[in-house]
């Protein structure tokens, strides 16, 4: 049994003045042991973390490395990751401006060992990884809710085996890092609630600066968090010195995370704050989908309405009980659950309406809601002590209710990312490359390997081939070669442009997406007539990329000049020259 | 009777009172019958019983009254010169002579002390509960009051001391009147020392620790006799080892212990102040700053920058590459170091615990000697604070032993110090005017000096938690035996003055709160604070004490402590100072404490194998990283020039020192290593419970420029003046930069220099002892 420190009593003084602290300073404040609670034992920690990241590597091993359910844009921050090792010159630039750094550099350590990149293991990897720590969180934030093992490890299997879960923790998509975090930062917050200990306001504090880095969206709640804690501290009675320490603590590691992402922006980009209007979204392997236009409230609500049965159904009743509870209880720490679930549901709705995109109510938006019900149906337990056993079995009930939720909607909600094609894969143990799923994914790497075996096969040198890494990294990252490519990383996007605009001598080659509409090569030579007209050949294609061979000279400015080599379609050569005529003509 | 002669014969009355007109005394009744004639005198019961039964009735005399340290004592024979020499002596006081009737006398004594009884040899000497008492002897002298003495017996039950002890510490009588009264009470005659000239050969004959334990002095002797001064009786067992001793007899007179402090000080200074400044250099040569770099050490280091010099010119950006990712990879390994520790002490209560019920559960009686040691110089001005936060701490006075350390030259100190009339558990030692004229040699001195089983050191600024002595004590008994130090923690009282003192406070709450409690925990050395460092004293003196040639001689003796295999503990409780609010004494503070770490490392790294020995490998690399992270700070302007010029200009230079994974490495420390810093102090204010500091403690970065600036200066110095003592001005807090506390200016009064080895000297600038925190 491990003691905690529980908080002093706070309510003000009887003559209404303040709390103070002592002028000088003391740790009066940190409280004195009051209580003990059960916390879990490193060793059940070690053994839930082993379970179940070895539960979802496996399914994720299974389904994205066997089955190729790929989501790009996983692939496409290993691939950043991969060339902020490998490239050539190596650049932590790699990382990309646009979407939270975070996302890319939590491969940074599994990518130095290349084959762990190249054969995509490095996606289950880090997802299992980060997986195993949510489920450990969660089971200590159960356990810091006064719920003995028992009655936590069913309703931690039920949660860890949702399947919505199982596949974000497979799938190396950044959803199951901020959902560990997340989770972390719960138990943080109601560790501090119940002790004052400064170090969990501290560890909450550094973990939303790394939420605000991987999802931009978290920083909503954490200003929504802040109001909580100067009101929260205000109510207790303290003084304003106290409030505004909480405060600057709270919110220093989250501000200078922005302004460190700020200034990387506008030092290397030159747009401090490009990074709020870009997409993350690099799914190649979709059909590219105009906007949706006319997006009105109803729409959003009656999608919401439908994320809340296949994502999040526990909070359905768990989020109107912490209400009540909060109001009849006057306890701070439900309204702070109930507040954080309905304002991230609020966020994914107002992200829809202003940008008139149905995209953010995508399934994986709405998993910080399911975390936060979780935890809120832990806190209900702690505080309404006689009425545990309702509340156990209601929440494994309600876990169980919303599992089934999940693989419902997984295979039917129409804004998904490969959810379908993975319980497609789970319920027949089927190969899914080349398969469809919702959302108009074709599903699987195929191209992208054919491309790549192609490149490793015939192309040789350095900087030969011009591609917009943005939209070719499947094939930058499965050659295994990214200094074979000159893209966006090596020189900067201005180079990058120049070249676009004047290959000719520059480089031997030019990979494009075929059906990207945003990678810039295929924007300046979107047509073959474009393409004939600058001399370019087709080498080789494949469904998704095609292959370019790049003329010595500009034919448009030397007449008669011939392109070279002959083309390929679907995976095969169309010409027997395949080797560039300027191998080596990086600038 | 009729007493004839050759005249009219007179009545016994009638000669008396002629005899008295004759010898120009009054002349008193003593008989209560004739209370209402003129010349009646009250007989004072305790007055008369300042003088043993058998003293009066051989002389025929009586204490009858004790009115403004005169007793009257009343006699029949005015020319008795031997009989008014002994009163005299054996009262302490002035003895003002009354003539009476020899009967009248007679019955006043019989009426004191009873009827005449036959010789008992079975019961020589008055029985214990006839003895006269103490206290009984005090109000009859008038010294002290019956409350002084009831208030006084009821803090003995609790502390267990003795009734003088009580009531001298607390102020109710002088150490005079106690004397008088312990002589009175022992039948000892009493020595007054303070005019004597006392021979030092003589005081010799008896060996100083023996002396100082029994604190006996002699003072005089002849063939066959040694005359002793003795602040207490000496019982028979100690007698016989000391005529064994010094094979002669030994004849024991009392004395006031201050006086036999100065007597055995004044004999043995010359010896003591030789011992603190070369004991630790002649005993353990290997731990003393005194030679700043060995031979073998300058060999490395020559070594070392040759092979940079050849490096640069044969492959001058692989050495860049190799320099820049070695000094980034020791960054990286002390932030994360720091970190751990940090981390660590947030989370857990490493300091030992003790709850207030504790302290009050405590058995006062128990309680050992406890020394302070008080570095003062030319600090005249704070000592009645210092006086007050000491008698303030709970911790019976009588066994405390304070030592204010005074220089030769600072009769200013001294001055103020004789004028406040401190009590006797206050003590002003005077340091014999030597160099290196340092804190540490002060401290040696006062530690040679100091009776406490337990010594601690406060600054004169110094405003330690009251019950900070009792809390180490417990924390003493609750720490593993090999624990010498238990360590308070220091904060300031001054935070909110300036932005300086808002970042100091913040270093010291990260530094005392976390840190040093997650070293503790570690079980690594732990480089001490400069006050409130507990000890045993007699493992403190078998470690050599203080390195006289260090500046940080705290530091220092804490990681000589470790690698002794000694260890130094936390304990939660506070000793606040006054924080540095001026820009350059804080710049001069810094660089000394910076020079200090620096002279710290070169010292415990003359035998790296033995270090990493003594100290274990977890020890070893903390040393590394924790004292010698202060190159660090030496580091940081080379790096904030390098990024500065990189932003701007792009160098290719730049670039090309900055290879991959080196620039991964440093692009990590910049923009998380130096935030995880600056965010550790917010945690040390947060946890120190001063809030409103969170926001200051995000300016830090500022801070760490202003430690840089020290730091070469620092670095500078331990060049050209190793053991200077860059004096810090205290006092600041309360009148202001402009009007010093202090009543003198202290760096224009610098005495003369610091030299050691025979360097020349410099007479502007001297290291100074006091004043440091």
């Amino acid at each position: 049994m491990a003691t905690v420190v529980q908080r002093p009593p706070q309510s003000p003084p009887a003559d209404g003045t303040p709390r103070r602290v002592q002028a000088v300073g003391s740790n009066a404040h940190l409280g004195h042991v009051a209580e003990e609670i059960s916390q879990p034992r490193w060793i059940e920690g070690l053994l839930l973390f082993a379970i179940a990241a070895g539960l979802y590597f496996w399914v994720g091993y299974r389904t994205v490395v066997d089955d190729g359910i790929v989501v790009f844009d996983a692939l496409d921050r290993l691939a950043r990751a991969y060339m902020v090792w490998h490239n050539e010159p190596p650049k932590l630039a790699a990382i990309g401006f646009v979407f939270p750094p975070l996302t890319t550099m939590v491969f940074l350590p599994l990518t130095i060992v290349k084959p762990l990149a190249t054969s995509l293991v490095a996606l289950p990897l880090a997802s299992s990884l980060f997986g195993g720590s949510m489920v450990v969180a969660m089971n200590r934030l159960l356990a810091r809710c006064s719920m003995p093992g028992l009655q936590r490890w069913p309703l931690l299997a039920v949660f860890a085996l949702n399947p919505l879960l199982v596949f974000y923790a497979g799938n190396g998509m950044s959803e199951v890092v901020y959902l560990a975090l997340l989770t972390f930062s719960l138990y943080c917050f109601a560790s501090w609630m119940l002790t004052a200990q400064p170090r969990f306001l501290i560890a909450a504090a550094m973990v939303f600066s790394a939420l605000v880095l991987l999802r931009y969206s978290f920083g909503i709640l954490a200003l929504v968090i802040s109001v909580l804690v100067v009101v929260g501290l205000s109510r207790r009675g303290a003084a304003d010195d106290e409030a505004e320490g909480t405060l600057v603590t709270f919110l220093a590691p989250i501000v200078y995370a922005f302004g460190v992402w700020i200034l990387f922006n506008w030092l290397i980009v030159g747009d401090p704050l490009g990074w709020l209007g870009g997409s993350g979204a690099f799914a190649v392997n979709a059909a590219q989908a105009g906007s949706t236009s006319g997006v009105t409230v109803v729409d959003v609500l009656g999608r919401l309405g439908e994320l809340a049965l296949g994502v999040f159904g526990l909070g359905i009743v768990v989020v109107p009980a912490l209400i009540v509870t909060a109001i009849a209880k006057r306890d701070e720490m439900s309204w702070w659950l109930a507040i954080l679930a309905l304002v991230s549901v609020a966020v994914i709705g107002a992200g829809a309406l202003i940008q008139q995109d149905l995209d953010p109510l995508a399934m994986r938006n709405a998993l910080p809601v399911l975390i936060i019900s979780v935890a809120g149906a832990g806190w209900l337990y702690r505080v309404l002590p006689s009425l545990r056993t309702v509340i156990w079995l209601g929440g494994l009930a309600g876990l169980v209710l919303t599992a089934l939720g999940s693989w419902n909607a997984m295979k039917t909600y129409p804004f998904q990312g490969q959810e379908q094609a993975f319980t497609r894969a789970i319920s027949s143990g089927a190969d899914q490359h080349g398969s469809n799923s919702i959302g108009g994914y074709r599903v699987g790497t195929r191209p992208e390997e054919q491309m790549a075996a192609y490149v490793n096969a015939h192309v040789r040198g350095r900087s030969t081939i011009l591609a917009d890494n943005a939209q070719t990294f499947g094939v930058i990252l499965l050659s295994g070669r990214p200094q074979t490519f000159f893209d966006r990383v090596d020189r900067g996007d201005g180079r990058f442009r120049q070249a676009v605009l004047r290959p000719y001598g520059r480089v031997g080659y030019m990979l494009m997406a075929r059906q990207a509409s945003g990678d810039l090569v295929r924007r300046r030579y979107p047509t073959t007539a474009t393409r004939v007209a600058a001399g370019l050949g087709p080498v080789f294609e494949t469904e998704r990329y095609l292959l370019l061979k790049v003329p010595a000279r500009d034919p448009r400015r030397t007449r008669g000049a011939v392109a070279a080599g002959g083309g390929q379609v679907g995976g095969q050569a169309r010409g027997s020259d395949a080797t560039p005529s300027t191998g080596t003509a990086a600038p | 009777m009729a007493i004839g002669g050759g005249g009219e014969p007179v009545d016994d009355a009638t000669f008396y009172r002629r005899l008295a007109r004759h010898a120009g005394l009054e002349f008193v009744i003593l008989d209560e019958e004739a209370e209402a004639d003129l010349g009646f005198a009250e007989v004072n019961p305790l007055a008369a019983r300042l003088l043993t039964e058998e003293l009066c009735r051989h002389f025929n005399m009586l204490p009858i009254a004790y009115r403004d340290s005169v007793v009257t004592v009343a006699a029949c024979d005015p020319f008795d010169e031997l009989a008014i020499e002994l009163a005299t002596t054996l009262m302490a006081s002035e003895v003002e002579l009354v003539l009476a009737e020899p009967d009248d006398v007679d019955h006043a004594i019989t009426r004191t002390f009873g009827p005449l009884r036959p010789p008992n040899f079975e019961d020589l000497g008055p029985a214990p509960s006839e003895a006269p008492r103490l206290g009984d002897l005090l109000v009859a002298g008038g010294v002290a009051t019956d409350e002084q003495i009831d208030a006084a017996l009821r803090e003995q039950r609790r502390d267990g001391l003795r009734l003088g002890e009580v009531l001298l510490h607390s102020g109710a009588i002088g150490e005079p009147d106690l004397i008088a009264a312990l002589a009175e009470q022992l039948q000892m005659p009493v020595l007054d020392l303070r005019d004597g000239q006392i021979d030092a050969d003589v005081v010799k004959r008896i060996p100083e620790p023996i002396a100082r334990e029994l604190r006996i002095a002699p003072i005089a002797e002849d063939e066959t006799t040694l005359y002793v001064a003795v602040a207490d009786v000496l019982s028979t067992g100690q007698l016989e080892q000391l005529e064994a001793h010094t094979d002669s007899e030994i004849v024991a007179s009392l004395a006031a212990p201050s006086l036999i402090d100065e007597i055995l000080e004044a004999a043995y200074s010359g010896e003591h102040i030789d011992l603190a400044i070369n004991d630790l250099r002649e005993r353990l040569p290997e731990s003393s700053a005194a030679v700043v770099v060995t031979p073998g050490q300058k060999a490395f280091l020559v070594g070392i920058g040759l092979a940079t010099a050849i490096g640069f010119v044969l492959a001058p950006r692989a050495t860049a590459v190799v320099l820049v990712g070695l000094a980034s990879l020791f960054y990286l390994s002390t932030s994360f170091y720091k970190f751990r520790l940090v981390y660590k002490a947030l989370g857990h209560p490493y300091e030992v615990q003790t709850s207030d019920a504790e302290v009050d559960a405590l058995d006062e009686r128990g309680l050992p000697v406890y020394s302070i040691l008080v570095p003062l110089y030319k600090e005249a001005g704070v000592v009645p604070a210092l006086v007050a936060a000491i008698e303030g701490l709970s911790y019976p006075k009588a066994q405390l032993d304070v030592l204010l350390l005074c220089e030769e030259d600072d009769e200013e100190t001294m001055h103020a110090i004789d004028a406040m009339a401190l009590p006797p558990h206050f003590r002003l030692i005077v340091v014999p005017d030597s160099q290196p004229k340092t804190k540490p040699k002060a401290c040696n001195y006062g530690l040679m000096l100091a009776r406490g089983e337990v010594t601690v050191i406060f600054d004169a600024e110094d405003r330690p938690d009251a019950d900070q002595l009792k809390k180490v004590i417990l924390a003493f008994s609750k720490s593993k035996p090999n624990v010498t130090c238990v360590q308070a923690k220091l904060n300031y009282y001054n935070p909110d003055q300036n932005l300086l003192t808002r970042w100091f406070t913040t270093e010291y709450s990260m530094w005392f709160e976390l840190l040093l409690p997650g070293l503790d925990a570690d079980g690594a050395p732990i480089p001490l604070g400069g006050t409130s460092n507990h000890f045993i004293t007699s493992r403190l003196r078998e470690l050599g004490a203080w390195d006289p040639y260090n500046v940080t001689e705290d530091a220092d003796l804490g990681i000589r402590l470790h690698r002794a295999g000694y260890r130094t503990a936390m304990v939660d409780s506070t000793t606040l100072e006054e924080a540095n609010s001026d820009l350059g004494n804080w710049i001069r503070q810094r660089s000394r404490w910076i020079k200090g770490y620096l002279q710290t490392y070169l010292v415990h790294m003359r035998n790296p194998p033995q270090l990493l020995r003594q100290s274990g490998f977890k020890g070893f690399m903390s040393f590394q990283l924790l004292v010698g992270g202060t190159f660090i700070f030496l580091l940081n302007p080379i790096f904030w020039l390098l990024t500065t010029l990189f932003f701007f200009t792009h160098a290719g230079f730049i670039q090309a020192m900055f290879p991959t994974f080196v620039f991964y490495l440093a692009a990590s420390m910049l923009f998380v290593g130096n935030f995880v810093f600056l965010y550790l102090n917010v945690a040390g204010s947060i946890q120190r419970g001063l809030f409103g500091l969170a926001k200051y403690a995000l300016l830090t970065p500022l801070y760490w420029g202003l430690m840089s600036v020290a730091a070469w200066k620092g670095a500078g110095q331990l060049v050209v003046k190793p053991f200077y003592w860059e004096k810090t001005e205290h006092g600041l807090h309360t009148s202001g930069h402009a009007e010093p506390a202090a009543p003198q200016p202290r760096r224009a009064a610098a005495p003369a220099p610091v030299q050691a080895e025979g360097r020349a000297s410099d007479p502007e600038r001297t290291p100074q002892p006091a004043g440091r925190s």
